[in-house]
Formats: structure tokens, C-alpha cells, sequence
């Protein structure tokens, strides 16, 4: 049920980026009051549906296009910045804890609109190539501009640098094979076997066509997503049918039952993909390592042995592990050019050392969110390294390793309580001889055991520059 | 903006965003450069529907290497493209595992996915059974090749297959591969990178011996010898699951069976040839020795028997003719000659191609030999026309066809380490590949 008021208001106020880029409400009065003289008998608002007042509108603006913009076109104009919200709303919703980023990340790719006019510029602000594609007989304009938002390349980019990723239609169709189109047709479509047949063969005859063509296309260095089959690859699919002794449409035909056994698969995959699994929030970075992992057994008390007899090695051991981490986190950095080392190394002290929340570290080292830092730390991933490789170093120091290092189940235990060692605080089961630790400074709270040996190789890594 | 087809088919424009694929933390990106390579290793497989499949694969494997290069350097990774069973184009033409990854001590094998979710994950059954091509992990890739993009979604450990293989023995499918639950694979990357790093090779033991009964070399060989081109077709089409085994179990005739596969194409493009890296050659030297090479053996080469034989006599009989006939021509073959025979059959005829060779001059370093090759076909009623051609590496040397009974001949001379390829092609479409001819000393005898 719409709330008359906020949904009708969306027509006359538009969201867009203030100077620090939050987002805020503009009143357009013009477009305010086009729309409530257009659509009140007098004293109410009446309660048209957005689909009738999208098409008044959009005749409106289309018959005639004035410079600076008419009130119709502002009041679509208006009506597609929330929707651009909406859309980046729902995103990081749906992704953003989990994969680090918020909506407010998102929305400058996209709410560009600053409702004034376009003079024959050749870049027009994204709400209004939105505005210029539509026609009310493709449905929604929420649906319009949504589906844009998705397509928007930067948005794409940013999403995919985020581990997120919408896949083309074409992709789609490339990777799926024949028995798994059989199987989604059946089961979920429950369409005869003829008609399985038939969406069997035209994807077979995509792939005969298109894969090779793709491919090709890799071998020159060339890189973009898959476009829709040209004219050309439509003909040679066609006749590829014929010669299968299959039924043969138009190439244009063709284009829109690939379109259609796409758009198929992409509900089988949402609702294979119905319930979500629960992850771990990156911004916890002390939370439990993935679920996946088996449940811990009881106290192995042989592992506790081992660890208690090699003490010294162990602590020697994760030492050698944490400068090897850092270092390797440093070097994939470099590679990916994503973030400057000292950067890197400026967050990773200020939170093992200082203590310093995502937040507060955001704020220093100049980024704008702080899902941004806890992407740039990952440091569950960084505390998996320095556990693993200190282990493997003390597997090479040790005399008798058949007992842990030889059986799976065995090393797994093994890796967890390690996992929880690095998380004691007090000296316990691992500390060392006092000269050696670092001293707690006072308004800091009692740092882990890894939190102090990263500390301290930071340290060293400072002093020695 | 890039347009994709806006389709009123969507339910609701909030179900959209259910659509979006999301990697786990893994997830590698590949450069420009790896996504050619992959491309360029899939260049050399002659059947198109199988480059894609390699290609894919490709991808997955320098992805994979990628992510270790970038979490876990440490790690001995010969993850680059050499040492692979896709590197090898006689095995990557029918399978497009990514076999024997070696990664430190273990060995791996990378199977790549695309994005489309699936309960079971296929896997040839030679990786599971024969115990060159088995791994110590079985790894899950997942391949966007639309974005570049590599992640580690999966993987089930040797000991673990067998466990549950024994508890819920699968079928192998027509085309010689498993469908493996989705499940038995454990959905934790870290977890495979705690053991490449800590783990005991030995805690892992891998078969050494196939895991089945295998059919014999030489009963496979028949099978495929009775079919007509055959080998654009996948394995499945042609053998059963056991004989597909036998065939990837038997280096040699693997390698008869790839040449056969990619001939057609190889008569239109001889440049492009593609180099097999499994070694396969007619080594003749040991002919001279009065022995037959494993080669040869495998593929039904006859050994002419050593005057003083019964077997000569009856021998000689047939070859006399041409012995005459040669010596007509001017052509002596000394008594030091050796050679061997085999039979051709196809659809409307039949013919025995001989091959005999001998030293010219015996200087070790500049030992020339020389190789006769003789064509005789039987006479039939309605027989197509037989070719003869002779090449070697880089251009034909000769080409003649046959049309009734008779025979043809031609001689060929070579130095150490040249090799000479022979095929014989009747107008039905049947053509007679087989490995190269030379003269190697103390070489290899085919692989292994």
C-alpha cells in the first residue's frame, strides 16, 4: 500500500548529492505544482496509479521538449532520482555488509541529476538518459530505472570489485549446457518435450556459433562482456538448426528465444538461490572464522601438548608468519594497484596498536566509508595466513610430526586451537618470558596475542625505515 | 550504456537484484595476457565443440595459480600451463580437466565451473581410476569468463571420494566420466590451503593401480580401427566408459587415436599441425634389430620375419612380386633390410601397407637411413580410390593414388632425428594416420 503522500511528492522533489555527496531532497515548485494542478480535483490529491501518471506525463514531455526543461519532464526527472536510491538501496542491502561497501558508495555513479537544463551537451546526466529511453509501453518506470542502475558500467564495476557480479544474459546462456537446461525446463517449467527439445537445440546452436567466436575474440586481448549475437552470428545459428534438421526461426526470432530461455534461467537461479547463507559480517573482524568449518572436537589433549611442548618454536614461528603475511598482502596490493602500502600499513597499525575503530581509521587515512578499510584490511583473511604459515613453518621444526601433520582431521584441529590461542589475551597457555612482550599503554584495552605480534613487527617495520 | 533486452517477462524489477552473483573472498581476476594464453592453449584442439570446454579450463587453471601466487606464495606452484594434462593436446582433445597441478608435494586437479549452480560436479572417470591421472585434491574452479574472474568454490580430497564411493557407489556415466555430488566437496577454500601448506603428502594415498578392470590396448584398438572418421564425435559416441579408460591408460594408442581424430583437419591446414607432446614415434631402428617397437606393436604392425623362417616363405611369396617389380625399377633392397606390414581395411577394400627400412651410410654422427614405403592393395569389385601421401615436417614429398589392384611405392632418406609422416586415404572418407617414422638412437621408446 503506497503512502499517497511520499509517492506523489516523489514527483516534485529530486534526490540528489549535496557538496559532502549525501544525499538531499530538492523541492522543484514548478514541477510541484504542474503535478498537483494536474492530478487534484481542486482541494485532494487524487490517487492515480504510477503507470497512469507516468504515461500523462511522459505524452506531456514528449509533445513538447522545451529548454529549460518543461514541468512534465521534471516531474519524471524527479520521480527517477528516488528510484535511483531505491535501486542502490536495495544493492547494498543485499550485498554490502557482506561484501563491504554501503549505498552511499554507489549513489554518485548514479545521481547525477541536478534538474537543470541540458543545452545540447553530448554528456547528459545518467536520470535523464534514463528519462530518454523510456516509453510507458516497457512498464514501470521503477522498473526502467532500475534496470538501468544494474546495467550502469560503473556500477558494475564498482560491484564487481566488490565480488559482485550480474551476469549478461549471453554469459548466461554460455554457461549453461544442455543437461542443465533439460533438467530447469522440466522441473521448473514443466514444458513438454518437444518444447525441451527445441530450447535444447537453439542453445546448442548459441553455443556452436557464439563460444567460438568469443574465444577467438579472447585470443587478441580484447576484453568485454558478451554482447548480444550479432546479425551475422544470428544467420549462422539458424542455419546451424537447419542442418541439426531442427526447427528454424527468423535470426530476430531466434534473438528473442535466447532472450527468453535466459530470462528462465535467471529465475531457476533465483530460486535455487532462495535462502541465503548466513556469513560473517566483514566489519567484525574477531568474529568466528567461516561456517563452513567442522565443529571443533573436545579438547585434543594431544594437541594441547604438542603446542605446549613447542612453544618456543610456535612463538618464533608466527613471528616469521606475521612479516610474511604483511609482507604477501603488501606485494598482492602492489600487483592489483589497489590501495598505496603505506596505507595499508597505516590502518593495519592504527587498529593492532592503537585500537582504533573501522570508523575512526576511515576517517584518518582519508576514505570515505569505513566498509572501504575493512575491505582494504581483510583481516580475517590476514589472520588465516599467519596461522596457516605458522604452522607450516613449525611443521619444519618439529621432530615428530607424524601425529598432527599427517592426519586431516587432526591438522584441523590443530588449526583451531592455534585460532583460539591468537585470540587470548591474558598471559596464558602461549605467553613468553616477559622481556619480550610489548606492554599494554594504559587506555588500551588488553590486546590478543596476534594483535600484539603484528604490533610489534609494525613497530619494527617503522623503526627500521 | 550498454543495451541488453529489457524484457516484460521480468516478474518484478525487486526480483532482479536476486540475480547477482556473488564470488567468495577468492575470487581472482586475470590478466589480459592469461586470458590470451588460455586462449592460444585452446587453439590446438581440432574438434570446436572441445576449445571451449580447454579454453574454460585454461582460465581456471591461471586463475587458480593467480590466487596462490597472490595468498600463499610460498607454495611450489607449477601452475603454469607445461606440465598438464591440458597442455597435451592427444588428452586435452577429449578432456578438459586440468590434470596433475602440481602444488608442492600434492598433486591436483582443477575442474572448471561456470555460474550456473548444479548438485553434481562431472569429472572423468580417469582422474578417479587410472593412477597417472588421479589427484590428491579434486578442486572446484568456478570460471566467470565473461569478467576474467577465477574463484575457489570447492574441493573433495582423494581419501574422501573413496570414502564415500564405497558408502554410495555412483555408476560412470555413457561417456566415461561421475556425476559427484555436490556435496561430498567441502565449500572452504582456507581449508585446502591449511593443507597444500601443512599437510603430509603421505596423508593422502593415491591409487596405484587403475581401479578397474580395463579392457585390453589391443581390443580398443580394433573397436576404433572398425569405425569410419569417426573421432569428431566425443569419446562417448565411440567407446564404452572402460574402453575410454584403456585408451587414456595406453600412451601410444592414445596417440594413434588423436592423430586419426584430427586428421581431416590436418589435410586442410598441414601448417598448423599441432605438435603432440606425448612422444609417438615409429622408432625403425629397432626394426633393424629384428624387433618391432612398442609403437608399432600397438598399432598392428607386422614384423617381416627373418629369411630362414617358415613365416618367410609364405611371406615371401606375397612380397616377391614387388621385390621383382622394385628391382625392375632399379630399386635394390640389400639383404640387410628390415621392415613390417599392416593391414588396411575400410568400407570397400582392403590393402597392406609395408614399410621397410635400412642404413644407407653408418657414420654415427651423420648415419643417413632410408625409408621404402610400398602400398599393395587387394582387388574388390567396387573399391574407391587409395592415396598415398609422404611428408615430412614441413611439406609432402608424395602423393599418389591407386585406383585398381597394383601397388605403389615411394622411397624416402633421412637423416638421425628426421621423421617422415604416412597416410593413406580412401575416397571414402576412411584415412589411415599413424605416428611419424624415424631413426632415433637410444631414444625413448614411446612414452612412459
Amino acid at each position: 500500500m503506497k503512502n499517497i503522500v511520499s509517492s506523489a511528492s516523489q514527483y516534485w522533489q529530486l534526490l540528489r548529492l549535496d557538496a559532502t555527496g549525501k544525499p538531499r531532497r530538492q523541492l522543484l515548485p514548478s514541477a510541484q505544482s504542474y503535478f498537483q494542478q494536474q492530478f487534484s480535483n481542486g482541494e485532494d490529491l487524487l490517487e492515480p496509479s504510477d503507470a497512469r501518471v507516468q504515461r500523462q506525463l511522459w505524452a506531456e514531455w514528449r509533445s513538447r521538449t522545451t529548454d529549460p526543461p518543461s514541468a512534465p519532464e521534471l516531474c519524471l526527472r524527479c520521480y527517477i532520482s528516488h528510484q535511483i536510491q531505491q535501486a542502490c538501496w536495495q544493492l547494498a542491502q543485499q550485498f554490502g555488509s557482506r561484501n563491504g561497501f554501503e549505498v552511499g558508495e554507489l549513489l554518485p555513479y548514479v545521481l547525477e541529476d541536478e534538474g537543470r537544463s541540458r543545452p545540447g551537451r553530448t554528456y547528459q546526466p545518467f536520470g535523464v538518459q534514463v528519462l530518454q529511453t523510456f516509453e510507458p509501453s516497457k512498464g514501470s518506470l521503477a522498473a526502467w530505472t532500475i534496470h538501468h542502475v544494474k546495467q550502469h558500467s560503473e556500477i558494475k564495476q564498482f560491484l564487481l570489485q566488490h565480488g559482485v557480479y550480474l551476469i549478461s544474459d549471453w554469459a548466461l546462456l554460455n554457461d549453461t549446457n544442455a543437461p542443465q537446461i533439460r533438467r530447469i525446463l522440466a522441473q521448473m517449467y514443466q514444458l513438454t518435450p518437444l518444447e525441451i527439445e527445441q530450447s535444447c537445440g537453439m542453445l546448442e546452436s548459441f553455443h556452436r556459433v557464439y563460444r567460438e567466436e568469443r574465444r577467438q575474440q579472447r585470443l587478441t586481448g580484447d576484453k568485454q562482456p558478451c554482447q548480444p549475437p550479432t546479425p551475422d552470428q544470428l544467420r549462422r545459428m539458424v542455419a546451424d538448426l537447419q542442418a541439426q534438421g531442427q526447427r528454424v526461426p527468423t535470426p530476430e526470432g531466434l534473438l528473442a528465444q535466447l532472450g527468453a530461455i535466459a530470462s528462465q534461467v535467471r529465475r531457476y537461479r533465483i530460486a535455487v538461490r532462495g535462502g541465503f547463507v548466513s556469513t560473517v559480517s566483514l566489519d567484525q573482524p574477531d568474529a568466528p572464522p567461516i561456517a563452513d568449518r567442522p565443529i571443533a572436537e573436545p579438547e585434543d589433549a594431544g594437541i594441547n601438548e604438542f603446542l605446549s611442548f613447542y612453544q618456543d618454536q610456535f612463538l618464533q614461528c608466527l613471528d616469521v608468519a606475521v612479516a610474511q603475511a604483511v609482507r604477501d598482502r603488501v606485494s598482492e596490493l602492489q600487483r592489483k594497484k589497489s590501495a598505496p602500502n603505506a596505507l595499508f600499513l597505516d590502518a593495519l597499525h592504527r587498529f593492532h596498536c592503537q585500537g582504533q575503530p573501522m570508523g575512526e581509521i576511515a576517517h584518518h587515512i582519508g576514505y570515505g566509508y569505513q566498509s572501504k578499510v575493512t575491505r582494504l584490511l581483510r583481516l580475517n583473511e590476514l589472520r588465516t595466513q599467519i596461522r596457516q604459515i605458522a604452522l607450516a613453518q613449525l611443521r619444519h621444526q618439529v621432530l615428530d610430526r607424524a601425529k598432527l601433520y599427517v592426519d586431516r582431521d587432526r591438522l584441523q584441529s590443530l588449526d583451531q586451537r592455534v585460532d583460539q590461542i591468537l585470540d587470548e589475551q591474558l598471559a596464558g597457555v602461549m605467553e613468553e618470558a616477559s622481556a619480550e612482550s610489548r606492554v599494554p599503554t594504559n587506555d588500551q584495552p588488553q590486546k590478543s596475542l596476534l594483535a600484539r605480534r603484528i604490533c610489534q613487527y609494525l613497530d619494527t617495520l617503522a623503526t627500521s625505515q | 550504456m550498454i543495451y541488453q533486452p529489457f524484457s516484460p517477462l521480468e516478474p518484478s524489477a525487486i526480483a532482479d537484484f536476486l540475480d547477482f552473483h556473488d564470488s567468495n573472498f577468492t575470487q581472482t581476476a586475470l590478466s589480459p595476457a592469461q586470458v590470451q594464453q588460455a586462449a592460444h592453449l585452446s587453439e590446438a584442439i581440432g574438434w570446436p565443440e572441445q576449445r571451449w570446454q580447454v579454453y574454460r579450463s585454461a582460465l581456471g587453471v591461471l586463475g587458480f595459480g593467480q590466487w596462490l601466487q597472490d595468498c600463499a606464495p610460498e607454495l611450489n606452484v607449477e601452475a603454469a600451463l607445461g606440465s598438464i594434462s591440458l597442455s597435451q593436446p592427444a588428452a586435452a582433445h577429449w578432456i578438459s580437466a586440468a590434470c596433475n597441478v602440481r602444488v608442492g608435494d600434492f598433486r591436483l586437479c582443477l575442474l572448471a565451473v561456470g555460474s550456473m549452480p548444479d548438485e553434481t560436479v562431472n569429472i572423468p572417470a580417469a582422474a578417479l581410476v587410472l593412477p597417472e591421472w588421479s589427484a590428491h585434491f579434486y578442486v572446484l574452479v568456478e570460471v566467470l569468463e565473461e569478467q576474467d574472474q577465477v574463484a575457489v568454490t570447492g574441493f573433495l580430497t582423494y581419501d574422501t571420494y573413496r570414502q564415500q564411493q564405497a558408502r554410495q557407489p555412483l555408476p560412470m556415466t555413457a561417456d566415461g566420466s561421475y556425476e559427484l555430488p555436490l556435496s561430498w566437496f567441502q565449500a572452504d577454500p582456507e581449508a585446502l590451503l591449511l593443507q597444500l601448506r601443512c599437510l603430509d603428502s603421505a596423508a593422502i594415498a593415491l591409487p596405484t593401480a587403475p581401479t578397474l578392470p580395463l579392457p585390453d590396448p589391443a581390443a580398443v584398438r580394433q573397436t576404433l580401427m572398425a569405425l569410419q572418421d569417426p573421432f569428431l564425435q566425443p569419446l562417448g559416441h565411440l567407446l564404452s566408459g572402460t574402453e575410454i579408460l584403456t585408451l587414456l591408460h595406453t600412451p601410444a594408442l592414445l596417440s594413434w587415436a588423436y592423430e586419426r581424430a584430427i586428421a581431416p583437419q590436418s589435410s586442410a591446414q598441414p601448417a598448423a599441425r599441432p605438435a603432440a607432446a606425448i612422444p609417438s614415434l615409429i622408432n625403425v631402428a629397432h626394426w633393424l634389430e629384428r624387433q618391432l617397437d612398442e609403437v608399432a606393436a600397438t598399432l598392428g604392425w607386422v614384423l617381416l620375419p627373418s629369411p630362414g623362417l617358415a613365416a618367410w616363405r609364405s611371406l615371401r611369396s606375397e612380397f616377391a612380386p614387388i621385390r621383382t617389380a622394385l628391382a625392375e625399377q632399379g630399386l635394390d633392397i640389400p639383404t640387410g633390410a628390415s621392415g613390417a606390414y599392416r593391414e588396411l581395411r575400410w568400407s570397400d577394400g582392403s590393402a597392406r601397407l609395408y614399410a621397410l627400412t635400412w642404413l644407407l651410410t653408418a657414420q654415427a654422427e651423420t648415419a643417413e637411413w632410408t625409408l621404402l614405403i610400398v602400398l599393395e592393395r587387394s582387388p574388390h569389385p567396387r573399391s574407391s580410390r587409395l592415396t598415398l601421401t609422404v611428408r615430412d615436417e614441413t611439406q609432402p614429398l608424395f602423393e599418389q593414388a591407386l585406383d585398381a589392384q597394383g601397388a605403389i611405392y615411394t622411397q624416402v632418406i633421412g637423416e638421425v632425428g628426421e621423421r617422415f609422416w604416412v597416410t593413406v586415404a580412401a575416397s571414402d572418407n576412411t584415412v589411415f594416420e599413424m605416428p611419424p617414422f624415424g631413426f632415433e638412437i637410444n631414444a625413448e621408446l614411446g612414452p612412459e
